[in-house]
């Protein structure tokens, strides 16, 4: 009967593990709304220049941004301005530069004014501009180039990106491949983290290994 | 004196402590056992504070909540009687605990 106790004990020990687990793991979930930025994470500047922009004078560039949210999925046109670091849109997905020796004004900025521009092809871009409260970086600059302009087309790279800390210290690291933006992890906090996540799985281990010695010690006794 | 160096002695000031109240109150115990309880513990129960805390994923009394009901599990578990006491116990401690890391934050 004493054994029965005991092992139903220990039963209900695995459930309450189990049941806590689930607990420790749904309030560990950080909350997601469309438009609020989660609990552990904060708004920092990411937006974009075009390093040589300046290189073509008799041009007006545009850049049209397709950005998605809750409610809709559009491209916004707007007009670059040279020295400039234009701010990225919240649910950017895609981003595209055109340009044109026309004089053109704000009102004529629509998707089929700009159908016969030169425009680049469409560039994928993540949003950097949410990061965990931990990160230091306080602003993100990628930086394009652009490698050509004929009349009907116009040939941009992402050239750079440039890192801004709290502390003050400036980064700048190159596109190696045009798809990943390059990122420099934090030594610090990538070994603390690290070093936490191994020495709490080694503790939950040696607590696993204790329970089923204790449980095979009473089982034989 | 950097981050980590904080809250390896912030570590170690919970154990020392936790150590004390535990032992205190389980004397029947030998103390490198509860030594030992008391450091797997809150190896366990640190990370997942610090982690909380830092990405303020939980506010403070979520966090010492969190941590007071997987400590008294994972010492109920280890110890495998005395659940009240145990229960009484690590709220105690925890309650010593948080209170000094509320003092000195």
């Amino acid at each position: 009967m004493k054994v029965k106790t005991k092992n139903l004990i220990i039963v209900s020990s695995y459930t309450s593990y189990v049941l806590l687990l689930t607990f420790l793991f749904i309030i560990s979930i950080p909350n997601v709304h469309a438009d609020i930025i989660s609990r552990g994470y904060h708004g920092i500047e990411h937006c974009f220049q075009v390093s040589n922009l300046n290189e073509y004078p008799e041009y007006t560039f545009i850049s049209r941004s397709f950005i998605t949210n809750i409610a809709e999925s559009v491209w916004v046109n707007e007009f670059l301005d040279n020295n400039a670091c234009t701010k990225f849109h919240r649910g950017i997905q895609k981003l595209q530069i055109c340009a044109t020796k026309d004089k053109i004004n704000v009102q004529e900025l629509t998707d089929a004014n700009l159908q016969d521009k030169a425009c680049s092809n469409v560039l994928d871009i993540k949003f950097a501009g949410i990061v965990r409260n931990s990160n230091p970086t306080q602003r993100v600059v990628d930086v394009l180039s652009i490698d050509e302009i004929t009349d009907t087309s116009l040939d941009i790279k992402k050239f750079k990106v440039i890192y801004t800390y709290d502390s003050g210290k400036v980064e700048e690291l190159p596109y190696t491949n045009q798809d990943i933006r390059p990122a420099v992890p934090i030594p610090s906090v990538i070994f603390a983290g690290r070093m936490w996540i191994v020495l709490s799985i080694g503790a939950l281990l040696a607590i696993i290994f204790i329970i089923i010695w204790k449980f095979i010690k009473r089982k034989n006794e | 004196m950097n981050e980590l160096h904080i809250q390896i002695i912030a570590l170690a000031l919970t154990i020392l402590v936790e150590f004390f109240i535990v032992l205190l109150v389980l004397k029947e115990y030998k103390w490198n056992t509860i030594l030992l309880y008391v450091i797997l513990i809150n190896l366990v129960s640190f990370p997942l504070a610090v982690n909380f805390y830092s990405f303020q994923v939980l506010t403070f009394f979520e966090i010492e909540l969190s941590v007071f009901v997987l400590e008294y599990f994972l010492l109920g578990v280890l110890i495998q009687e005395r659940y009240f006491r145990v229960g009484m116990t690590i709220l105690f401690a925890n309650f010593v605990t948080a209170v000094l890391s509320f003092l000195f934050i």
